[in-house]
């Protein structure tokens, strides 16, 4: 049998193969139904079907392919007519092909999948009356496929009878078939592994070679060197498709949808010779059908109503692929009725994925993503189309399970774009090699923006504080850092920076997640290499900090970071997209909203502070608060400073509770302008988040100016500059410009970004 | 029914597993430590090319990290046709037993369930015990021993042909 079954698997791959080409053909004959290219192509088709399926002897394929093959020479002969039915009972009949293939496929046999119904149907579009010549004018409803055909549809007989050899299609425009062949794509797979270790004993060489070898070895080790990345460059050549390959069921796809919801579309697709891994373009061919499937389910509007908003009746879909930037970038395009954020915000809180409060503290470009929050749908009905709510998430995971990001643009009225934005290959990606607590990893190159060495009087800075969130300054902003050691739980985090000698040089790996940008403290930088990405066992992408894992030069495993995923474990709490930037920064006036520093006090009040006043925080032992002449100081750098007690301002009669006790440390917001610095006690560092002065309420002019809603809770917003009055009454006495700025800060810090 | 079993120590007691599933047994090769991985995982390791996870077992049978000196040993085995590595004190022999009980005098020994007073964590991944003549002989459950049952991965490598 083993032949045999050979010769049945060849005829599936065959078959499958030509029946997507066949959905293309019988759609494009619907648009140009004259062409005698298109007919042949499929009348051939469907006869190589037959042909075989006589030869492997599957009577119901046999069968069915038979009538199809009947309707269709009579249309090739020009006897009869393409028109709306016949396009649809065909397409009926390569569904049902579809279906005996599947079927011979898993079980070997063609199953009793039901033929006759559909051999009806072609047979009764075959001995239609034909009635050429006759003006009878056939009704516009478009037929659902699949559905009944009615044998009294009249064949449309307003479409000329075919003109032979139509100028669309001239000869050779079939594909040059004989300079390629067939290959398993497992054949590719292995050899691309192959090729990787290759690639790995090749540098094993190299460097075992060395510099200082005999001239004749350290040639020929150049040359394999040379040979073994070209043969890699092969290979990976090999694996490349079209993405045109994707979209060649699109048409069909689109036909059936737009009939099934009662609008008219016409797909445009602009760059499918863009080429993609084959894994990437296996990856992405699920997101991209969803995304099509939206943009007609959703997307799309009605063609009365098109009219009525003064557009074309049809709708244009229009998928695009194209480089940029080392990536390919696939494009989802429809001129229909865009997105409205509003429902979308409603559509959230209605589900109860958000609260109404975190709804309205996003911005307009930030409510698209939550179309991407798992169980969101727009839908009030579950369709066969779409409402399942079980959609965008599932396109944005599997993109971003390959590397890729996901970003939607919507006007409305004028049309939604998706872009999905993919790397160009899976299987040999740049890296950068880091170490930390003597295991080495790997960091996608295109996620790494700089690195940066902090203390140990190195240019970069110091590490800061802002409560127990490391920051550095770079360049007049604030970049979160993460320790990979506190990542991992390992000892000897964060410390980096404090503890272990006299402030050690820190080495700092900018990276670009998803949407944040932050540091990650390493031990050391070793090099760049070209790495083969291996897949890890399922259990350790439930990690969610690892990527893949590679082999290095010297044959041990690596893991390979995921980024987005350590941003998304590490900083979930403590920071938003804090990122400052001081230049050509407007001075902050009291209503506008900037980024503020949230802070604890007693009776678990929440205050706002403006984080442009905020010099520093620290953490000083209750032991060193000292009295002075009934005021509380600090000894600070040097100095003494006023310590001033927020909650005793605030509520003057109430004394803070545990602020005697001697046991635990006191976090102070240091504010210092020139020579004078004033301590804030606060209890607790909570966040640092975005203002919006919109939902501001009317403080009572004293310290507090006014409260506002951060993040769902009531929080006051302090006004710094009659809170630090409080402790030195002279803070502002040396310069009268001030008094412009009523927070009484160099308003040197403008928030960007920010968002949750 | 007769089967054969893989036999290796661990911490001087004796463990076999089916031997259809083992590829092959080596010396412990370098093994790439995972952070975060949980208990039991003791690193990844690079079979020929292919990156293999490796399964403490000491540690899934709650035992204690061996003395310093010891160098284990790795028998690879099959589960879900990945390649999976288990990491033992020694690679003992191929022994024939019985998958049930015995129906001639002299056949091969039949497994008994495992004792009650073996500690749960253990009886779990323990499926039976054989009374051999020299020792115990306890047979790992294989799938348990190294922690199956994750969700399969989404491989990206070898998608499944998907309709539209």
């Amino acid at each position: 049998m083993g032949s045999s079954d050979e010769i049945v698997r060849e005829f599936l791959v065959e078959s499958y193969e030509n029946l997507d080409q066949l959905d293309q053909d019988l759609v494009a004959l619907e648009d140009t139904p004259g062409s005698r290219e298109l007919l042949s192509r499929v009348f051939r088709t469907i006869h190589t079907i037959k042909g075989t399926c006589g030869f492997l002897e599957f009577g119901r394929l046999e069968s069915l392919t038979h009538a199809g093959e009947s309707l269709l020479s009579e249309l090739r002969d020009g006897l009869a007519d393409m028109d709306q039915p016949t396009t649809d009972v065909l397409l009926v009949m390569v569904d049902t092909v579809r279906q005996i293939l599947a079927s011979i496929e898993t079980s070997g046999v063609e199953g009793d999948i039901a033929v006759d119904p559909v051999i009806e149907q072609v047979r009764a579009v075959l001995a239609d009356p034909r009635t050429p010549g006759l003006p009878q004018v056939q009704g516009p409803d478009r037929q659902i496929a699949g559905a009944q055909i009615p044998d009294v549809q009249i064949p449309d007989p307003q479409i000329p009878s075919a003109s032979p050899g139509s100028p669309l299609d001239g000869p050779g425009s079939v594909a040059a078939s004989d300079s390629a062949i067939r290959v398993d794509v497992t054949v590719l797979d292995d050899l691309m592994r192959q090729v990787g270790e290759l690639v790995l004993a090749r540098t094993q060489i190299t460097r075992l070679v060395g510099a200082g070898a005999d001239t004749d070895l350290r040639r020929a080790s150049q040359r394999l060197s040379l040979i073994a990345s070209e043969l890699r460059d092969g290979v990976m050549a090999a694996r490349m498709q079209p993405i045109g390959h994707l979209w060649a069921k699109m048409p069909r796809v689109v036909r059936d949808l737009a009939a099934a919801c009662g609008t008219q579309v016409h797909l445009e697709v602009v760059g499918g010779d863009t080429e993609l891994d084959r894994a990437l373009l296996e990856a992405v061919k699920d997101p991209l059908m969803h995304l099509v499937r939206n943009a007609v389910g959703h997307g799309i509007e009605d063609p009365l109503i098109r009219v009525g908003a003064g557009k074309p009746a049809g709708g244009v879909l229009t998928l695009r692929a194209y480089h940029e930037g080392g990536r390919v970038v696939v494009e989802v395009q429809d001129d229909g009725m865009g997105i409205d954020v509003d429902r979308v915000a409603a559509a959230a809180v209605a589900r109860g994925l958000r609260t109404p409060e975190q709804v309205a503290a996003l911005a307009g470009s930030d409510l698209l993503e939550l179309l991407v929050l798992p169980g969101f749908s727009m839908a009030g009905a579950v369709t066969n189309v779409s409402g399942r709510g079980v959609g965008l998430d599932v396109v944005h995971t599997r993109i971003a399970a390959i590397g890729g990001t996901v970003e939607v643009e919507s006007a409305i009225g004028l049309g939604t774009i998706w872009r999905l934005r993919i790397p160009l290959t899976l299987a040999v990606i740049s890296s950068i090699i880091v170490e930390t607590a003597g295991e080495r990893y790997a960091i996608p190159a295109v996620n790494v923006l700089e690195f940066i060495a902090a203390g140990g009087g190195s240019s970069g800075g110091m590490i800061e504080y802002v409560g127990p969130a490391p920051v550095l300054r770079v360049r007049g902003a604030l970049l979160p850092l993460v320790g990979l050691r506190d990542v991992f739980g390992l000892p000897g985090g964060k410390g980096s920076g404090q503890q272990g000698g006299p402030d050690p040089v820190t080495v700092i790996a900018v990276l670009q997640g998803d949407t944040q940008r932050f540091g990650l403290i390493v031990d050391r930088v070793l090099d760049t290499e070209e790495i083969v990405v291996k897949p890890i066992p399922a259990r350790l992408q439930g990690v969610g900090v690892y990527a893949g894992a590679t082999l290095l030069g010297d044959g041990r495993v690596a893991l390979i970071l995921d980024v987005q995923g350590i941003a998304g474990r590490s900083m979930g709490g403590t920071w938003l997209e804090a990122e400052s930037q001081s230049r050509d920064a407007p001075a902050l006036p009291a209503a506008t909203g900037g980024q503020v520093l949230v802070v604890a006090l007693a009776q678990r009040r929440r205050v706002a502070i403006p984080l442009a006043a905020v010099t520093r925080l620290e953490r000083v032992g209750r032991e060193a608060i000292e009295h002075v002449g009934g005021r509380e100081v600090i000894q600070y750098r040097g100095a003494i400073v006023p310590l001033v007690r927020l909650d005793r301002s605030l509520e003057p009669r109430v004394t803070p509770a545990g602020a005697d006790s001697p046991l635990q440390d006191q976090l102070v917001v240091i504010f210092t302008r020139g020579p004078r610095t004033v301590a804030l006690a606060v209890e607790e560092v909570l966040d640092i988040m975005d203002d919006d002065p919109a939902r501001h309420a009317e403080g009572d002019g004293g310290v507090v100016v006014d409260s506002t809603v951060l993040r769902g809770r009531v929080t006051e917003l302090l006004d710094v500059r009659h809170a630090v009055l409080l402790g030195d009454p002279g803070f502002y006495d040396d310069d009268g410009d001030d008094a412009s700025d009523p927070r009484g800060a160099p308003a040197t810090l403008r928030a960007v970004g920010g968002r949750r | 029914m007769s089967r054969q079993l893989v036999t290796f120590t661990l911490a001087g007691a004796h463990y076999g597993i089916d031997m259809l599933r083992v590829q092959e047994a080596l010396r412990g090769p370098a093994r790439t430590t995972i952070p975060l991985a949980g208990p039991g995982v003791a690193g990844l390791v690079n079979l020929r090319g292919q990156v293999v996870l490796t399964i403490d077992l000491r540690a899934r049978l709650g035992m204690e990290a061996p003395a310093g000196d010891l160098e284990q040993m790795m028998v690879v085995v099959q589960v879900e046709g990945q390649p999976v590595g288990l990491l033992v004190d020694d690679v003992g022999d191929v022994v024939d037993v019985a998958d049930r009980a015995p129906q001639a005098p002299h056949a091969p020994q039949a497994p008994q369930a495992p004792p009650d007073t073996l500690a749960t964590s253990s009886r779990e991944l323990v499926s039976g015990v054989y009374q051999l003549p020299d020792y115990l002989l306890l047979a790992l459950d294989l799938d348990r021993a190294i922690g199956a049952g994750a969700s399969p991965p989404v491989d990206i490598q070898h998608p499944t042909r998907s309709t539209p």
